[in-house]
């Protein structure tokens, strides 16, 4: 009788834990999922409580209007032609980089990664200062140079351009770790076969490495699409229209049509979805990286007189992606306003002014952002990735039941656009009758779910590395698993939970898409500051902060640097 | 202390990889479990140190149940005070050689002065004196065997496990660690059970081994009964019987038994009566056990011995000890010999006589 209590007992606390894990990614991840799904349906808000509400299909019969159809449009093009910037300047530094002779081989590394972790927001104010309207700063020394063209950022191309530049690192990491993890003894029987270097490249390591560059080239591709911070800074004012920027326009202009944006939102969530399934079914089974050799050096293949042509091509990126942003940010900091006259004065200091800082370091809603962002990207850092910790090591060491569906909760916010999860959110915590909604713990909370897939799959995979025999051996020699976990596994993990930490730090303060539907008076983050900055059309206050921004950005990718290595 | 398995039995999905297996180890014996890949032999040991949780049966560790499905018993792996050496290796790379071996000590609360005396004694009995502070990841792959032997002796364990620990080591090593490790086991008397493919290493360790397939027992017995007498031919190719050939019982005479190979209608004799067999029989022959000499060409076979046959060399190849042959008696009969004498003049091409003895011919039911 004793023993079928404990059996018993048992069995209890072996549901409790994944039903705990459940319940907690529920209210994360799926009923805000939930709530722009059922208000796509109905008439009126979600708990605005002015009547009961109606089904309907009015909503989505909306979609089909000339304005939405011309926001999918350009969502199409600014996507493609982003997609396309992006694999060009990505697997070619990629390739450049892994497997072949180019010059100064770590600023290339150095190129490919770094704009990852330039705020989209930031690089957006900084080329709208560049190229947007007659005194950007490029116009005008094109002018002076008497070249006959004017940038226009502010347009469907210019907004690919940047989405092209900025996710230029996912194609580079994905293609760069594929190619120097391809076994060299594939390529190098290749060659004892009689394989010219020509046929080799297109018939051993092209097909090797094709799941890592369609996935990349996907997954950029979703990302495009769902994009948000790029179309409303640069697109927005314009009145150039992708579909977040419908969904969010629905949303902010008055009256309000929270059931209408709900509608694009699922149409928009529907096309990712698609997306990200087809992204899968592709490279399920097909990722060849796994065939890895001992590490062994890659043949480089010299590129002889094209080898300082091709180090230009990637300075030519750097200063696009970072030279010119930065350039931007310190003019429109350091000026008292925004016009320049010609080429000469942008380098005379006695036309420089230290004012916009005085007047930015006096203003106690740029503290209070920051102190938010840093509340914010702390707080996640911390009970955020212990939240991934624990649903990665149930699903990865435990065999309790219902663990598997924990992974694919855990990933499903790579389905779902970062706006769409945030209008859900909103709704959710509305209604929740605590005080949350308001504060900056509503938007900590959906941080916390955004950034899950990224912060498991840090863990996930460096946990993978781990044996489970370390573990068990700890169990062996007489240690419970609570034991174990804290003498073992967490200080094996202390590089996956530190990366993860960081990134998580860093995307908490580069955040603008959650925030900007969540924030309130007393909530504002440093994302939010910029924004309203440029909203008050307060271009110099917007491009200091932008710079001091960066700078914070700057020093905790440089001070995480060394774990993050291994995440990237 | 004892060990014993009672119907164990281990699911995964549809197949089974312990299909209800009874064992009983005695105290201080030394078993080997030995099969192929995916025998169930290491999922068996899984069980014992209860980091695999089985379907049904019952295990027992010195009179204390430790598993029994229908009491619903089920010792935490951290209660059954097992000494465990992985293949691999398992060393905590961020600890130091006595972190990682006081461990089990810290777990039971012992006192740190104890805990200095037994962890420096037991690194002097596996030969790694002064490496206390050496980063685990230093260790070379012997050492780090070691490690791992020191780290499950220190807890004086009521049984040790080991998982393949000699199979990432390279060959000298691996002979020298080997009997090291039956050195050790025969002087503190520990009941063990030692998981292995390597039919070479279970013969030279095991008390008693227990060949496993499929997730059933095919044999248990002692070493040298296992390696003169395998019960099917299955377990014969396994322990090193190359020549295995299909045969029918011809007749007996006394205590033998003349057999014809299906391929040359050759007979030979077997000592012993013919095996039960519902496929047929097999007849097997060790090549070390074949005594090979050089004839001439053009000879009568008429007046050869008895068990003799008469081939081709078709391979001589010198790997040490021995001279390695393999013979075509026959288009579907290739033989393989061991000659001790490395010197004989043995070329390819030369035709030469085999000669098994009764003794040696061993009838097996075919698999």
């Amino acid at each position: 009788m004793q023993f079928t209590h404990t059996a018993l007992g048992r069995n209890l606390v072996r549901i409790s834990v994944p039903a705990l894990l459940y319940a907690i990614l529920a209210i994360l991840i799926i009923v805000p999922c939930c709530m722009v799904l059922y208000t796509s349906f109905v008439d009126v808000a979600p708990f605005s409580a002015s009547r009961a509400p109606n089904f309907t299909l009015a909503n989505f019969a909306a979609l089909w209007r000339p304005e939405n159809a011309r926001a999918l449009t350009n969502t199409l093009i600014m996507s493609v032609i982003g997609t396309a910037i992006s694999m060009i300047f990505g697997c070619g530094m990629a390739w450049l980089a892994a497997r072949s002779d180019i010059p100064w081989k770590p600023f290339i590394h150095l190129a490919g990664i770094m704009p990852i972790f330039v705020s989209q927001l930031i690089a957006a104010v900084a080329w709208a200062l560049l190229a947007s309207g007659k005194s950007a700063y490029l116009n005008m020394i094109l002018r002076q140079l008497g070249i006959p063209l004017e940038l226009e950022i502010e347009s469907i191309g210019g907004m690919a351009f940047l989405l092209g530049l900025y996710f230029t690192p996912f194609p580079y990491i994905f293609l760069y770790s594929a190619l120097t993890l391809v076994n060299p003894d594939m390529e190098e029987s290749a060659a004892v076969h009689g394989g010219t270097t020509r046929r080799i490249l297109g018939k051993i390591t092209f097909p090797l490495v094709k799941p890592a560059i369609i996935g990349s080239m996907l997954l950029i591709f979703v990302f495009m699409v769902e994009d948000f911070p790029i179309p409303q800074i640069l697109g927005f004012p314009a009145g150039i229209e992708t579909l977040s920027i419908r969904i969010y326009s629905l949303m902010s202009t008055a009256p309000a049509n929270p059931n209408q944006a709900s509608a694009v939102a699922v149409f928009l969530t529907a096309i990712v979805c698609c997306l990200v399934f087809t992204q899968r079914a592709i490279l399920k089974g097909r990722d060849y990286r796994t065939l890895t050799g001992k590490g062994a050096q890659a043949r480089m293949i010299p590129l002889g007189k094209l080898r300082w042509f091709a180090a230009a091509f990637v300075l030519l990126y750097f200063i696009l992606a970072v030279g010119l942003p930065l350039f931007a940010l310190i003019q429109g900091a350091f000026r008292p306003n925004l016009f320049i006259r010609d080429l000469a004065s942008l380098f005379d200091i006695t036309q420089m002014t230290t004012k916009n800082f005085v007047n930015i370091l006096n203003d106690r809603a740029v503290y209070a952002g920051l102190l938010n962002s840093l509340i914010a990207g702390g707080t996640v850092a911390v009970f955020g990735v212990g939240l991934y910790f624990i649903v990665c090591y149930v699903v990865n060491r435990t065999d309790l039941p219902g663990r598997q569906g924990l992974e694919y909760i855990a990933m499903l916010p790579l389905a779902v656009p970062g706006l769409v999860m945030a209008l859900g959110i909103l709704w959710t915590w509305v209604a929740v009758p605590l005080p949350i909604y308001g504060t900056i713990l509503v938007i900590i909370v959906s941080f916390i779910g955004k950034f899950m897939p990224a912060g498991y799959r840090v863990i996930s995979a460096s946990m993978h590395q781990i044996h489970d025999d370390l573990e068990h051996a700890a169990l062996v020699s007489g240690a419970s698993r609570a034991q174990m976990v804290r003498r073992i596994t967490l200080p094996l993990l202390r590089g996956g939970v530190v990366s993860a930490m960081f990134l998580m730090i860093i995307f908490g303060l580069r955040e603008l898409t959650s925030s900007l539907f969540l924030y309130t008076a007393n909530s504002r983050v440093l994302s939010i500051v910029v924004f309203e900055k440029l909203d008050d059309g307060s271009w110099s206050g917007a491009a200091t902060v932008s710079l001091l921004y960066t700078l914070l950005l700057a020093i905790l990718a440089l001070v995480g640097r060394k774990y993050m290595r291994a995440a990237l | 202390m004892t060990i014993e398995i009672k119907n164990l039995r281990k699911t995964y999905g549809d197949t089974a990889a312990i299909a209800g297996i009874n064992i009983d180890i005695a105290e201080g014996e030394m078993l080997v479990l030995l099969g192929p890949s995916g025998c169930g032999k290491t999922t068996t040991m899984r069980c014992i140190a209860g980091l695999e949780s089985p379907d049904t049966g019952h295990i027992a560790i010195g009179g204390r149940i430790v598993y029994d499905h229908a009491q619903g018993i089920n010792v935490p792996t951290n209660q059954r005070k097992v000494g465990m050496v992985f293949q691999s290796y398992a060393i905590w790379p961020h600890m130091t050689v006595f972190q990682n071996v006081s461990f089990p000590l810290e777990m039971a609360n012992v006192s740190k002065s104890e805990i200095k005396r037994r962890v420096t004694d037991i690194l002097k009995l596996v030969g790694l004196s002064g490496f206390d502070d050496r980063g685990a990841s230093y260790l070379s792959g012997g050492q780090m065997q070691r490690v791992a032997l020191a780290r499950s002796l220190v807890m004086q364990p009521s049984i040790l496990l080991f998982d393949e620990p000699l199979s990432n080591l390279d060959a000298r090593l691996r002979d020298h660690l080997r009997v090291q490790l039956r050195e050790l086991q025969t002087q503190l008397k520990i009941t063990s059970v030692y998981v292995t493919h390597d039919q070479k290493e279970a013969l030279a360790l095991a008390d008693k081994i227990v060949v496993m397939q499929f997730g059933h027992v095919m044999q248990e017995d002692d070493p040298v009964t296992l390696y003169h007498r395998p019960r099917t031919s299955t377990i014969a190719d396994f322990l090193g019987y190359s020549n295995i050939f299909d045969a029918t019982v011809t007749s007996r005479e006394g205590n033998s038994t003349i057999v014809t190979l299906a391929a040359n209608g050759q007979k030979m004799r077997a000592e012993g009566p013919p095996p039960e067999g519902a496929a047929g029989i097999v007849a097997c022959a060790r090549p070390d056990d074949i005594e090979i000499r050089k004839i001439d060409a053009n000879a009568s076979t008429a007046d050869l011995p008895e068990n003799t046959l008469v081939g081709d060399v078709l391979l001589a190849s010198f790997i040490g000890s021995h001279m390695q042959y393999r013979i075509k008696v026959h288009d579907n009969l290739i033989w393989e010999a061991l000659a001790r004498d490395v010197t004989a003049d043995i070329r390819i091409g030369t035709r030469v006589a085999l000669t098994v003895v009764p003794r040696n011919m061993l009838l097996l039911p075919k698999e």
